[in-house]
Order: structure tokens, then C-alpha cells, then sequence
């Protein structure tokens, strides 16, 4: 060991490392320290939360039972049973806290689009290696523990908490959180290297994400460690702010490895995506360059920017040529709010859905969305057939849904224009079924070669998917001979649309995070669901994260950087004046009708100041 | 040496439909055979099982203590108070009244001491026939599979 100290405050509080100690610590210190502060780090009863189980909420006239689950209070984390019920043809959510009293969320907008959703939901099976024992009931037991149901299909891993950025929401980075998040490289490959182990299946995916990760200098080498790791798809979590104004950063995270470049992208207006407005076009333009394609990330708000659902679409529409999807995330409520407030904020999957239907004038309808456990069959068919526990996507209906669009002569055409989805994972889940019973599978795969055509529609498809029969080859490819490479030529000029509904502390059901297949790696080598981390903060990312910091000073020292001078400033004027930023936004909205002060204002008023030389 | 097994049977509709029993059993391994265990006392579920509950059903059976809170739940808990020494079998018989389907899944243990080592389980892997599982099992325990198959027809579990 080096001269690592773990100190642990006389309150009997969570333990703090000395984190520059570990600066340049071997692989073997690292692990020592994590496996030695890990337990150290887990939620504690009686101190972080109680269990308050015992008392089943009331339901009110005209409300209708759904379920009884569990769920965290908003106030003091304890654990308490929820009751999930039906008003107003709406689902809601509702815990009493013997200390705190009632909390009440929408749960999902729409109850026949719940109804709908759950016909599609299958359980996972877990994983048979874990990485802690189980000591304390769910959600407290985060690591992922044995009663976990699904297989990470996506990890996390926070690189830094420094950001370019100060958003005035949030609270995680550096300067406000009032410490530096930034592992370093033999700290990052322990941390890649619990993340794999998990067993029987290993997550093939990773997403790099901070604060900003591009701040990183040897991102580049992070990416090559995760795929020296084992892992196979690589995506990069950025505002899009370095990419914009450094083409070789583009070219050179490609290179090593990332697949896909995650982008904020809240809107397509300064009004509604302050953030990155402005930089968007010139880093896809960047992106575009080095063959490193973009899916768009948009957090949406009922007040903010729900009005922009059918632009963010065509935007990403028009930049088919390197925008490959746009994942919508429905708010997650930051910390505690009150109830009035978060009515404002407040939109479920359903509500973003059915205003896509609106603002593209029906073309993208509410049946076009599937969700993401729909898409179990598939793996399930593929397991039978080749007998390989395969990435199921067994997340809870409600946290997600997707469906695939085109764009030709002006029209989108959803894949269930052309594809009777239903009818087809109908039959693989058949087919899978037959084949567990013990048939012979080359029979079923003759059966599956002859009538894959019958789910489709050629006439109906988009013209360079019906050239050739070009997507029943790939259907045949896929299904038939395995081979997962013509699934590129599928996605080539195709627009994923997702949905991903993060939970918060207001929704939170303990159902959904057993479920969760997206997950961040700690550095105490815990594997925490998405909602674990991120809803329960302060008992997960915010203890673990901080216990291995640098004080400002410290990282200050260390790297002979000032925290202050990595913030960002626009130039508007200069932006706003370039050919990249016209010929994006042209026909998405009115440029001209935008005054340089409105722009500069959008700007401020997020916190980001404006320069003008 | 305390341990606690349970009965249930479950039914939901949300987030899935399920509707499940299970029946447990628990075998002592002595002098090259199997013997019964009976539990010193079957009571109702209280929250000072939901721990014990979410150690033993997840990674065999793939129910948790959320599973039960989701549905129309009966669960029995079974207390086995003074376990000595020695190798014993859990046997898990499992109804899926969906699928129309029964199986069976099995946990192996050793107790030594204050310690209680786990030396064979199923999981929701577990492929291979019972038949082939029970043969395992006998390996470890050092006896004649057929003393556990005669046991499990004590039970009423037939397997050939």
C-alpha cells in the first residue's frame, strides 16, 4: 500500500480519502482502497433511512388500484410502500411518510398507454456474480446485489465532475460541489474491470459522461482502456462545446474507439437550448468530418421546451447524415420540490409521445411507440438459437420506448408503417419457445426463412430499404445467419427515437430500479442502476464520489490549472454570423427573427456569459 | 444454527403477470443419506423476513420481497431453530400456473461452525435437466443419487 489515508470524521460519518495520495497509486492500491472503503460507503439503517412498510397508502374515491409497490420518501430516503393507481384515465403514484406525510406524482400520463406498455414486459434473470452481498433491503443495497433482475446492457462512468459549464440547475459540478471528481487512469481501469464483472452476461456498452468529459486531456487514452476492457460500443456524453471548436477532437475520439457521441440538445432555439445552441452546428459539422455519428439528447420540460418536440424530430430528420437518433429524456426532478412547482415541470412518456403526434401532424402516431422491453423476443430467439445468454432488455415498461422513423419526399415513415411489429415478436417469442421445448432448430429456422416476408411491407418501406429487398436481406441476416454487421446498413439514414425516463424521488418505484439495465461503475467499484445513483444521491454518487476527491487546492496543485478558467465563454456574435449555424437552422426556425440581444440574454440568463471579440 | 425457508404463493398482474407457488423442503445429509427436516415453526410473514426472504428466493427463483408487495401474496415462513452440523438440501418445488409448468431448484449447503458455505445452487440459468442436477448434488453430498430422487418422492416430486 502507499501512504493512503482513509479518514473517517469522530461523527462516525463516511469516510473521506486523501485522494492525491492515490495520484499515480498502482492498479493493485486502488483496488485495496476501493474494496476497503466500499463497505464503509453503503447506505446505513437507522442513519440514512428507516423502513416504514407496514402502512399501505389510502386510495380516494375515484381512484383504481394498479399495484402496491415500494418507494423512497422525498424528504428523508426511508423506504415506504406506494400504492400506483389509476384517475382521470392518468397513473399516479402515492406514499405517506409517517415523518414527512404524503407525497403524490403523476406516474404516467396516459392509462391506456400503461395498459399497453405492460403487455410487453418481461423479467430478466439477473446476474449469477455480483458485486455485493445482500445486507439491506432494495434500494439500499445497490452494487448491484443478487435480487438485481436485469444484466447491465449500459454502464456509466462519471470521468470528472468538472464542467465548462455552470447551468444554474445544476449541482454536481466541481465549483459548486466544492471538490474534483477525477479518477485517474489505473483508477479508471479498476473501475472498467468491475463493471465486467458480472456474470453470465458482461455489458458490451459504456457511456463516458462527467461534468464534461471532453475536459479530460487523456480521454483518449480512457477510450482505448475501455476497449482494451472488453468493451464493444463506446459513447461519448458531451455538450458539444470542445467539438465545436476543435475538429482533431472529433477525429482522434473516433479513432480510439467511441462509437457514438451523446449531445445535449434541448431545443432547437436559443430560448429553449441555451446550453448548446449555438456551438451544435459547428460540432456536427466536426462530427461530420471525422464519420462519428451524434444522437441527440433532449431533457424535456413541460414548461420549457415540450413545444419543440416536432422541430427537435426534424432537425434531426434534416442531419440525417450524422445525427443517428434523438433519445428524449423526460424530466427527472433535481432534489426537492414542491408539488406546485413540479406540476409545471412534470411530462411522462405518454404526454411527450402524444405531442409528437401533434407537431408532426400525426405522422409519428402514439402506437408507433414501443416499449423497451418490447424487443425481449428478439434476444430470446437469438438465445435459443445459438444457446449464449444474450443482453436482454429486460427494464421496467414504463422507464422507456422507441421506435425507428425515415424521412422521403417530406413524409416520416415509422418502421410500423411497413412492419407488423406485433405480429413479429409474436412469432420469434413463438419460435424461441419452440426451440427451449427442444425442436430441431434448423426447422425452425427454415420456418423463420420462409415467412419473415410476411411481416413486412415492402411497398410501404422507405425506397433505399426496398431496393434490392434490401431489409428482408437484412432481416435474413440477422434472424437467420446471425450476422449483427448488416444491422449497420440498417441504420444508416435511419432515425432512432427513444425515450428514457429517468426516475426521481417523487416517482420513484423500487419495481423500476430492480429492473434497471443502465448503470454506472463507482469508484468503490459498486455497479449502481441508473436511479439508485442518481435518485438517491447523496447515499450513492454524491458519498462515493466525494470520498475519492481532490479539494479544489489539492487538484489546483496537482495540475497547476485553475478551476475558474475551464469555464466557458460564447461568442455569439461570431457564432451566430457563421455559414454552419445559418445552414442548420435554416427552414428549422426564423434566424432573422431573432435579435443579438435576445440571443445574448438566452445566454446570461443560463448562466453562461457572452464575449464579443 | 437458525434458518429460515418459505411457502408462498403469489399472484399479480403488475408489472407482469404472474402466478406462482412454491413449496420448500430441507434435507439433512447423514451417514450417506437423506433425512427430512421439519420446520420447528411455520408462521406468517413478518417484516423481520423481508431480509431473509430477498437472501434466498432472488437468484434461485427470481421472486423478491417487491414481487410481493406487487400482488395477492400468501407466504408462510418456516423456522428451522437448531440445525446442527453438517450438509443439507434445500428443495424448492416451484408451480408456474401461467406457463402450466413445475419445476424444482435445490440449494446446497454446509453448516460448520457459526458458518453456513454454500456448495451448490441453481440459478435462473440452470439449464440442465433435474435428473443431471440431482446427480451433481449426490457427488458433492458423497451418497447414491437415487437416495435423493426416493427422498423427493417423499414429497411428491417424481423425476425419472
Amino acid at each position: 500500500m502507499t501512504d493512503m489515508r482513509i479518514e473517517v470524521s469522530s461523527k462516525g460519518e463516511t469516510p473521506v480519502i486523501d485522494y492525491k495520495s492515490l495520484h499515480g497509486a498502482s492498479y493493485n492500491t486502488i483496488k485495496e482502497t476501493a474494496e476497503k472503503v466500499r463497505p464503509l460507503l453503503m447506505p446505513r439503517p437507522g442513519v440514512d433511512y428507516k423502513i416504514y412498510l407496514s402502512k399501505r397508502p389510502a386510495l380516494k374515491e375515484g381512484e383504481e388500484l394498479i399495484t402496491y409497490t415500494q418507494s423512497v420518501c422525498p424528504e428523508c430516503n426511508s423506504l415506504l410502500t406506494a400504492a400506483v393507481f389509476k384517475r382521470d384515465g392518468k397513473v399516479w403514484i402515492r406514499k405517506v411518510c409517517p415523518e414527512h406525510g404524503e407525497f403524490e406524482e403523476l406516474y404516467f400520463g396516459d392509462a391506456a398507454a400503461y395498459e399497453r406498455f405492460r403487455t410487453f414486459q418481461r423479467d430478466g434473470k439477473g446476474n449469477t456474480v455480483t458485486h455485493v452481498p445482500l445486507s439491506a433491503l432494495c434500494p439500499y443495497n445497490c452494487g448491484v446485489c443478487p435480487r438485481h433482475k436485469s444484466n447491465a446492457a449500459l454502464i456509466n462512468i462519471v470521468l470528472t465532475n468538472r464542467c465548462d459549464l455552470s447551468c444554474f440547475y445544476c449541482f454536481f459540478y466541481a465549483s459548486r460541489a466544492g471538490y474534483v471528481y477525477e479518477p485517474t487512469l489505473e483508477h479508471i481501469r479498476y473501475m472498467l474491470r468491475q463493471a465486467r464483472l458480472a456474470e453470465p452476461i458482461k455489458p458490451p456498452a459504456i457511456q463516458l459522461t462527467g461534468g464534461e468529459p471532453t475536459l479530460r486531456e487523456d480521454l483518449v487514452d480512457i477510450i482505448r482502456m475501455a476497449r482494451e476492457e472488453g468493451f464493444t460500443h463506446i459513447q461519448l456524453n458531451t455538450n458539444g462545446i470542445r467539438l465545436a471548436f476543435d475538429p482533431e477532437l472529433a477525429v482522434k475520439v473516433r479513432k480510439a474507439g467511441t462509437n457514438v457521441v451523446y449531445l445535449s440538445f434541448d431545443g432547437v432555439s436559443p430560448f429553449t437550448n441555451p446550453k448548446n445552441h449555438w456551438e451544435v452546428p459547428y460540432a456536427l459539422d466536426n462530427l461530420r468530418k471525422a464519420g462519428l455519428g451524434a444522437v441527440l439528447v433532449p431533457t424535456v420540460i413541460k414548461s420549457y421546451n415540450l413545444n419543440e418536440m416536432g422541430s427537435i424530430i426534424r432537425f434531426g430528420l434534416r442531419h440525417n447524415d450524422i445525427v443517428r437518433g434523438v433519445n428524449f429524456q423526460p424530466v427527472s426532478i433535481t432534489g426537492r420540490m414542491p408539488r406546485k412547482e413540479r406540476d409545471k415541470e412534470r411530462v411522462t412518456i405518454p404526454d411527450v409521445i402524444k405531442t409528437i403526434e401533434v407537431q408532426t401532424n400525426g405522422q409519428i402516431r402514439s402506437e408507433d411507440w414501443y416499449p423497451v422491453p418490447s424487443v425481449v423476443p428478439i434476444s430470446r430467439f437469438i438465445e435459443a438459437l445459438t444457446g449464449k445468454p444474450q443482453i436482454a432488455f429486460t427494464t421496467h415498461f414504463a422507464c422507456g420506448a422507441a421506435t425507428y422513423v425515415w424521412q422521403e419526399d417530406g413524409e416520416i415513415i415509422p418502421i410500423t408503417r411497413f412492419v407488423n411489429v406485433d405480429e413479429f415478436l409474436a412469432y420469434l417469442d413463438e419460435k424461441a419457445q419452440e426451440i427451449e421445448k427442444g425442436k430441431n432448430k434448423y426447422l425452425v429456422m427454415l420456418d423463420v426463412t420462409l415467412k419473415l416476408r410476411k411481416f413486412v411491407d415492402l411497398k410501404k418501406a422507405p425506397k433505399r430499404l426496398r431496393e434490392g429487398n434490401k431489409f428482408l436481406r437484412i432481416l435474413y441476416e440477422v434472424f437467420v445467419k446471425h450476422n449483427y454487421e448488416s444491422l449497420g446498413e440498417f441504420h444508416y439514414n435511419t432515425l432512432f427515437l427513444g425515450m428514457m425516463h429517468f426516475q426521481d424521488l417523487y416517482n420513484h418505484d423500487v419495481a423500476r430500479v430492480m429492473r434497471c439495465d443502465i448503470h454506472y461503475i463507482m469508484p468503490d467499484g459498486r455497479q449502481v442502476p441508473f436511479c439508485s445513483f442518481n435518485v438517491i444521491s447523496d447515499l450513492y454518487r454524491d458519498r462515493a464520489q466525494k470520498a475519492f476527491s481532490y479539494s479544489i487546492s489539492d487538484w489546483e496543485k496537482l495540475t497547476g490549472k485553475s478551476l475558474k478558467d475551464i469555464g466557458y465563454k460564447r461568442n455569439i456574435k461570431k457564432l451566430i454570423s457563421g455559414e454552419p449555424y445559418k445552414r442548420h437552422y435554416k427552414d428549422i426556425i426564423d434566424i432573422d427573427a431573432i435579435s443579438y440581444e435576445q440571443h445574448v440574454l438566452a445566454s446570461k440568463r443560463f448562466g453562461i456569459p457572452v464575449i464579443e471579440d | 444454527m437458525k434458518l429460515k425457508l418459505f411457502n408462498l404463493s403469489i399472484e399479480t398482474q403488475d408489472p407482469r403477470p404472474l402466478h406462482i407457488s412454491v413449496k420448500s423442503f430441507l434435507f439433512l445429509v447423514d451417514r450417506g443419506e437423506l433425512h427430512p427436516v421439519s420446520p420447528n415453526l411455520s408462521r406468517e410473514f413478518t417484516e423481520e423476513d423481508y431480509l431473509d426472504f430477498d437472501n434466498l428466493f432472488p437468484p434461485i427463483i427470481g421472486l423478491s420481497l417487491n414481487d410481493i408487495a406487487h400482488g395477492n401474496a400468501d407466504v408462510k415462513t418456516l423456522e428451522f431453530n437448531d440445525l446442527s452440523e453438517g450438509m443439507y438440501l434445500c428443495v424448492f418445488e416451484v408451480e408456474d400456473k401461467i406457463m402450466q409448468r413445475k419445476h424444482v431448484n435445490f440449494l446446497a449447503f454446509k453448516i460448520s461452525g457459526q458458518e453456513i458455505s454454500k456448495l451448490y445452487s441453481d440459478d435462473m440459468y440452470s439449464r440442465e435437466p433435474v435428473l443431471k442436477r440431482v446427480e451433481k448434488i449426490a457427488e458433492i453430498f458423497g451418497i447414491d443419487f437415487r437416495d435423493i430422487l426416493k427422498n423427493l418422492r417423499t414429497i411428491g416430486l417424481h423425476i425419472d
